[in-house]
């Protein structure tokens, strides 16, 4: 078979397009990465000088990633789906209902400890960071181990360091994070 | 020197295979997805489908979802072999002109 350098050219074209087609539709959940991170940095710039935002904060997260995710679940659902009987199947699946004993776990300590503001911030921040991180080792995506490492590091820095400005702290350090890294992949071919 | 295929190398074809060998391994794509992403009637795409599963380039499973069949493609290792040497044939052809 004999193909011509405009033929060849053409080829990896088409191929070049049908996978950026892909690696878009694949990229989707990023929005919600986005969003959260949206949502954290307002609501956590704020909480500086509104302290009942840490709560809303929570409660907004949790709205804007079941809206994002369901979004995403139904249009991904109809598009792509992990090879039933895979490792990587059997980890989405369960996924959920380990997200929502963590958030158990989170309204519990919420009730049963008399936490402040900041201390409320942070566990926030460690339960979603801790979803992150066992979300990444389970599936093997070094980025989300090393984002939910990352902001869970330089969140409990600036809780022992700079108590004064926390939130502005986390602001930056935990809401910001997720909208560089999120834009930047949206952004990647 | 990479091979040229003459199964792959046909337009729709290369465009299946290259958007099922970029979804990662252990992932299928639906037929409906696939016929929207690249323009093509149901025959039309069955028909390629069918040429790629007979060369065992990919797998086809027909299953439910909601009470509503459902197709789902996947590569094969061998198809996504095959699709590598080809794309590497491709750019040999490129550098060498």
């Amino acid at each position: 078979m004999n193909l011509s350098h405009d033929e060849a050219q053409a080829a990896l074209n088409d191929i070049r397009q049908a996978t950026a087609q892909t690696h878009n539709l694949l990229k989707a959940w990023l929005i919600s990465v986005l969003a959260i991170g949206i949502v954290w940095t307002l609501a956590f710039a704020i909480a500086q000088w509104q302290p009942l935002t840490p709560i809303w904060s929570a409660g907004e997260t949790i709205l804007v990633g079941v809206v994002c995710s369901s979004i995403f679940w139904q249009w991904r659902a109809s598009a792509v789906r992990f090879t039933p009987g895979s490792y990587r199947a059997l980890v989405y699946n369960r996924l959920p209902i380990f997200y929502a004993l963590l958030y158990a776990f989170f309204l519990l300590w919420q009730f049963m400890f008399d936490l402040t503001t900041m201390q409320l911030a942070m566990l926030w921040i460690s339960v979603v960071m801790l979803a992150t991180i066992t979300t990444g080792l389970l599936l093997r995506q070094n980025l989300f181990i090393a984002c939910g490492l990352g902001i869970t590091v330089m969140s409990a820095l600036g809780y022992w360091l700079v108590p004064a400005y926390f939130f502005v702290w986390i602001a930056v350090f935990a809401g910001l994070p997720l909208i560089g890294v999120s834009l930047y992949l949206l952004r990647r071919q | 020197m990479a091979q040229l295929n003459e199964i792959i190398h046909q337009p729709a074809r290369l465009r299946i295979m290259a958007i099922l060998a970029a979804v990662s391994t252990e992932r299928q794509v639906t037929f409906t997805y696939l016929k929207c992403a690249l323009s093509l009637t149901d025959g039309n795409l069955g028909a390629h489908l069918h040429k790629l599963e007979e060369a065992g380039y990919l797998t086809i499973t027909k299953t439910f979802v909601r009470q509503k069949p459902q197709t789902y493609v996947e590569i094969t290792e061998t198809g996504r072999q095959v699709f590598d040497e080809h794309r590497q044939a491709l750019k040999e052809i490129l550098e060498g002109g």
